[in-house]
C-alpha cells in the first residue's frame, strides 16, 4: 500500500448532509478550518486542485446512456461532496492527510484513491492537441 | 474553495465500475478502447477536455467514530468503485450529461455520475441561505 508513485492521489469526501444540525458559528469555524487547510496543501504543494460539486447532477447507465437518475446528492453518506488532487509519493501520505479533513469528526468520510496514471488516450490526445496549436 | 478561475462551466465525470471488462473478450475490449479513444480525442479537439485520470481499484476510507479516526479498505470485489475521472468544459449540465451519454465505456456496464463544480463552499452557501432567512425574519417583525 505504500509503493511510491509519482501519480498522486485523489481524496473523495464522502457525506453532503454532515453540517445539519450544526450552528452558525460551528458551521463558520469548520469552513474556515477546511480553506485554511485545503490553502496550506495547496501552498506546500501537496494539493494540486480541489472543489466543492453543486448537489444537484445525474447518474448515467446503460447502453447509450438510456438511464439517467437523480443521484441521492443531497441526503446520503455516500454522496459526494468535493474532492482534492494529491501530489504526494505514497498512500501513507495521503492518508495522513486524509485524517486532518476538518469533517470527519461530523461524519464526513473520506476516501483516498490512488491515481492509476494519466489515461494514455488523454495524454496523447493533449500532446496531439499542442502539436496542433505550435 | 480558494480557485481563482470561475467554475461555472465545468463538470466532473466519474466514471464507476465493477471492471465489466474482466468479462468481455479481447476483441470487444479492443472494441471500447478504440472507441473510447476517438471519444476522447472528439473531446480534446473541441476544447471540452480539461483533464482526466484512472484510479487504480486500491483505497481506503478514512472515517471517524466516538473521536477515533477509523481506516478501513480494500474495497469488497463486487463493489462499484470509482474508476476515473475526467473534468469537462461544458455550456450546461444538459451538455456535460449528453456527453456522458455517449461515452463507449457505458457499453460494458458501469455509470457516469455527473456532478457541477460548485463556486462556493457548501458551507458558505448554507450559511448565506441563514442569514438571508433572519433577515426575512427580523424584517416581519
Amino acid at each position: 500500500m505504500s509503493t511510491p508513485t509519482h501519480n498522486g492521489y485523489m481524496l473523495i469526501f464522502r457525506g453532503t448532509d454532515w453540517h445539519k444540525g450544526l450552528s452558525p458559528e460551528e458551521m463558520q469555524q469548520v469552513g474556515e478550518k477546511w480553506m485554511s487547510w485545503f490553502k496550506g496543501l495547496m501552498a506546500s504543494g501537496k494539493a494540486v486542485a480541489g472543489n466543492p460539486l453543486e448537489r444537484e447532477g445525474k447518474i448515467v447507465s446503460g447502453k447509450n446512456g438510456r438511464v439517467v437518475s437523480d443521484g441521492p446528492f443531497a441526503e446520503s453518506k455516500e454522496s459526494i461532496g468535493g474532492y482534492f488532487l494529491l501530489k504526494v509519493d505514497t498512500m501513507d501520505e495521503a492518508v495522513a492527510i486524509a485524517k486532518d479533513c476538518p469533517g470527519l469528526s461530523y461524519g464526513i468520510r473520506v476516501e483516498v484513491r490512488q491515481v492509476a496514471g494519466e489515461c494514455p488516450l488523454i495524454e496523447k490526445s493533449r500532446e496531439a492537441q499542442l502539436v496542433g496549436q505550435a | 474553495m480558494g480557485k481563482t478561475m470561475s467554475t461555472k462551466n465545468e463538470y466532473l465525470l466519474l466514471f464507476s465500475s465493477n471492471e465489466w471488462w474482466n468479462k468481455l473478450s479481447l476483441a470487444e475490449i479492443q472494441s471500447i478502447y478504440s472507441q473510447n479513444k476517438a471519444w476522447v480525442e472528439d473531446l480534446v479537439a473541441k476544447g471540452k477536455m480539461k483533464g482526466g485520470q484512472a484510479l487504480a481499484r486500491e483505497g481506503a476510507t478514512v472515517s471517524s467514530k466516538n473521536s477515533r479516526v477509523l481506516l478501513d479498505g480494500p474495497f469488497a470485489e463486487s463493489k462499484e468503485v470509482i474508476g476515473g475521472y475526467l473534468m469537462l468544459e461544458a455550456e450546461s449540465l444538459e451538455e456535460a450529461i449528453a456527453i456522458a451519454k455517449s461515452s463507449p465505456s457505458l457499453q460494458g456496464g458501469g455509470h457516469i455520475e455527473v456532478r457541477p463544480l460548485a463556486d462556493e463552499c457548501p458551507l458558505d452557501a448554507r450559511l448565506r441561505q441563514l442569514a438571508a432567512q433572519q433577515q426575512l425574519a427580523t424584517a416581519n417583525v
